[in-house]
């Protein structure tokens, strides 16, 4: 059967029959931690015969074709636009193509990419920590997870931004505000995503370890903790997001080196163009982390997709 | 009592001492912390309280919230009627969802934080550069969770439909529609707490009016015990909102096995 | 258009199917009468189920056609309901609403369905379970659901694909029998599809076999197979496609 993309009601009234083919979700848009589906026909990868094959090629160039489209289409309009339309300080494709040697160049830009990089990498591997073992003790002990249960929930339903001003007062203008808002923003998630993953394990493998006698850092360590791993990772994923933007609001508070203040000065200073240079390395390094979490899950761990 | 129901009662009071304990403990921390250390660090739960009725009575806070209240209202229905139609739309025409897709998944990826300065200079402050910036927050999750939730219909299910000769509109009205809402609605969960996020960013910046420009005034002068009960507010509404948005959720998954 | 008593319902005349490079079926030929129960039955990636949603409407032939009381298929016809082999039944509507579905979207109002629908429901066993989801139903009693679905719109044809191969052994055997009783009560002629000699056997009136060679179906068929024990000997009385009646004799 056909597994997504297709047209609605438009295409139904065509008849294309399940048994043509099928598409694949774009990877970019999965986590890996889903069941892959491979292309081919019903009965596999190998059965791809001539034909289909030729049609997918085509589809597949249709495909970048109107992406390509797309991308410069929105170019050129927000180009037109903005000669046309806009103050000149306003930022426009061409404007921020002819920053990048500039910017790429300008050694404060890339410190300030790396004190934002940096804190944002700290900040999760802390949280991660942090998140694993209250996660996990909230998952399996039921008593202090009726206990925290309240102060997660509400930090996870709140928007932690409203905490960046109050941390400005405790711990300052400071990178260490920015720190903690990171660590704060990434911890939740996790804590979330790891009780939920060490609560639903599944009693046999819990049964096994102890008619087998495991002491109990063993059934932590080797059970409770690899169970838990596709959760933590999905976590980490939501984590990536929140991190990021805990990290661009305290250094736009706190005036803190870093890509986010960068944008910040460079807007005022009628510089769009190469505030936007630090926007996109911004949205890069978002894609890039996720893609790495997900190529480590898609790696390290092909038995939870097959199961 | 039978052993099985005496059990379970002493199961249930275990779980509401569990509870009770932890917010005790709370309450307690709160109370002992504030009372030893400097004013502008962190003040006592009862101060806090008494700060919020302050704010309450001399009416910054009701007023702070009405202002808050609509950039968010008309920010977050905005995002969600938007969401919904793209979402569809995109889920109806394969070769325009693809074509967009790059793009969509970078922007779902960027700290919309970062465009709040750019907004600035290009409109200004006031109320509608705030509900673009709750706008931009809520709109991608919506959007996202509509697509593949109208994506994951099986084919199977539209073969049913056209067997038994529906027509386009009821098809629409049948099959896409009810299908797609409890993804919407997990959709708009989310809208709703990244419009928070969104609301309170921007007022940090694009005016002043709003609970978030408060704080930030109160920041400034060191106003602990007034920023901690503005936070308690805020909580308290990002906790409803939570609800309120699970609640649209699982009442519009009724029919999903896997929901 | 009126029918000669006797003349086949459902005339398929040599019936193809290609997709690029890959020949499906070919050459299907075969008549189903007014009141005949039509099993077909052939192996994997025969074609069967092609084959069925070409006289379904649903998949445009390559070569061939299908014609219905004389009127090609070329869209979903008129009076034709469909029980797929995984039921098929959409999951955001209770039993009620998926048996009504056929008539809802005719237009006909609730007041009217409902009625047909209790009726429906008592027929294929399904009491109390008016107001269940799906999912809250085990596979068999979702089949029963899909078959009152197709009956609903009071079919001049009924088509079956697979209805019973998800199901166990024992839940299968139980509906194989209800589905007889069912059409003896109601009966229709029906093409039933399935990859289980046995199945084919029981069910049908006639059994048309669809052989794979070389990925290529051609038909042999074998008429006047006996029915069940007891055998099922309807004829067709009246004329005039509408008039046509089915009735026991002696």
């Amino acid at each position: 059967m056909s597994a997504t993309g297709r047209d609605l009601p438009a295409a139904a009234a065509a008849g294309a029959s399940p048994e043509v083919r099928r598409e694949q979700r774009p990877s970019v848009m999965r986590m890996g931690l889903a069941p892959g589906r491979r292309a081919g026909g019903p009965n596999g990868p190998g059965e791809a015969s001539g034909v289909e094959a030729e049609a997918a090629r085509r589809q597949r160039t249709q495909v970048f074709l109107a992406r390509v489209a797309v991308g410069l289409g929105i170019l050129v309009l927000w180009q037109a636009c903005a000669a046309t339309l806009a103050p000149g300080y306003i930022a426009r494709p061409l404007g921020v193509l002819g920053q990048v040697p500039a910017v790429f160049g300008d050694r404060s830009f890339w410190s300030a990419a790396g004190s934002t990089l940096l804190a944002v990498v700290e900040g999760l591997i802390i949280a991660v920590v942090i998140g694993t073992v209250i996660g996990l003790i909230m998952g399996r002990l039921r008593d202090v997870d009726r206990a925290l249960r309240l102060y997660v929930d509400s930090f996870y339903a709140m928007p932690l931004v409203a905490l960046v001003p109050l941390l400005t007062v405790w711990f300052g203008y400071t990178p260490l505000t920015r720190l903690v808002v990171v660590v704060i923003e990434a911890v939740l998630p996790i804590i979330f995503s790891v009780a939920e993953g060490a609560r639903s394990l599944p009693a046999q493998f819990t049964d096994v370890a102890r008619t087998y006698h495991a002491p109990w850092w063993r059934v932590w360590a080797g059970i409770v903790l690899p169970a838990s791993l596709p959760y933590l990772l999905g976590g980490i994923d939501l984590a990536i997001g929140r991190a990021l933007v805990g990290a661009v609001v305290a250094e736009f508070i706190a005036s803190l080196n870093g890509l986010g203040y960068y944008i910040l000065f460079n807007v005022r200073s009628f510089q769009e163009n190469r505030a936007i240079l630090a926007l996109v390395l911004l949205v890069v390094f978002a894609l890039a982390v996720r893609g790495l979490v997900s190529l480590f899950v898609r790696r390290a761990l092909p038995w939870y997709r097959a199961g | 009592m039978t052993r099985p129901r005496a059990r379970a009662v002493l199961g249930h009071r275990r779980a509401l001492l569990g509870y009770a304990a932890g917010i005790a403990v709370g309450v307690v921390a709160w109370q002992l912390i504030g009372l030893h250390s400097a004013n502008f660090v962190f003040v006592p739960l009862t101060t806090t309280l008494s700060s919020l009725g302050n704010l309450i009575s001399d009416g910054s806070l009701p007023s702070a919230l009405a202002s808050s209240f609509s950039v968010y209202a008309v920010g977050v229905a905005l995002a969600i009627v938007a969401g919904a139609v793209t979402g569809m739309l995109f889920a109806r025409r394969a070769l325009l969802r693809k074509a967009f897709e790059p793009y969509l998944v970078a922007l779902y990826a960027t700290p919309m934080v970062a465009l709040i300065p750019f907004l600035l200079a290009l409109i200004g402050y006031g109320f509608w550069p705030k509900v673009i910036v709750v706008f931009l927050f809520s709109f991608f999750p919506v959007e996202f969770a509509t697509q593949r939730g109208a994506q994951s219909l099986a084919p199977e299910l539209l073969d049913v439909a056209r067997a038994f000769r529906t027509s386009e509109h009821q098809i629409w009205r049948h099959v896409v529609i009810p299908y797609t809402l409890p993804y919407l609605m997990t959709g708009v969960r989310q809208a709703l707490a990244r419009g928070l996020v969104g609301m309170i960013s921007a007022e940090f910046f694009l005016s002043a009016g709003g609970l978030g420009s408060l704080l930030i005034t109160q920041s400034e002068q060191f106003d602990t015990g007034d920023m901690l009960a503005v936070t308690l507010i805020i909580t308290l509404i990002g906790v409803i909102l939570m609800a309120i948005g699970r609640t649209f959720e699982r009442r519009f998954a009724r029919w999903r096995v896997t929901s | 258009m009126t029918q000669p008593a006797g003349a086949p319902l459902i005339h398929v005349d040599q019936l193809s199917k290609r997709y690029g490079d890959r020949t499906v079926m070919s050459g299907v030929s075969f008549d189903v009468g007014t009141c005949e129960i039509v099993s077909i039955v052939g192996p994997s990636g025969c074609g069967k189920t092609t084959l069925l949603r070409c006289v379904a409407g649903l998949t445009p032939p390559s070569g061939g056609a299908v014609s219905i009381a004389g009127h090609v298929v070329t869209e979903p016809p008129e009076g034709v309901g469909v029980v797929f082999q995984h039921f098929g039944l959409f999951p955001w509507k209770t039993v009620s609403g998926n048996v009504a579905y056929g008539l809802t979207v005719r237009g006909m109002p609730r007041r009217e369905t409902e009625p047909r629908v209790r009726e429906l429901i008592g027929m294929v066993g399904l009491e109390g379970f008016e107001h269940a989801y799906p999912h809250q139903l085990s596979g068999g009693m979702q089949q029963r659901a899909g078959l009152a679905r197709a009956l609903a719109i009071e079919p001049r044809l009924l088509l079956m694909d697979e209805p019973f191969a998800s199901l166990d052994a024992q839940t299968r055997d139980l509906l194989q029998l209800e589905m007889l009783r069912i059409l003896d009560q109601r009966p229709t002629a029906t093409i039933f599809v399935t990859h289980s000699i046995d199945e084919a056997v029981l069910m049908g009136d006639r059994v048309v076999i669809l052989t794979a060679s070389r990925a290529l179906c051609t038909t042999s068929l074998t008429s006047g197979y006996p029915g069940p024990e007891g055998g099922r000997p309807w004829t067709a009385t009246g004329s005039g496609s509408s008039a046509i009646t089915c009735g026991r004799s002696s």
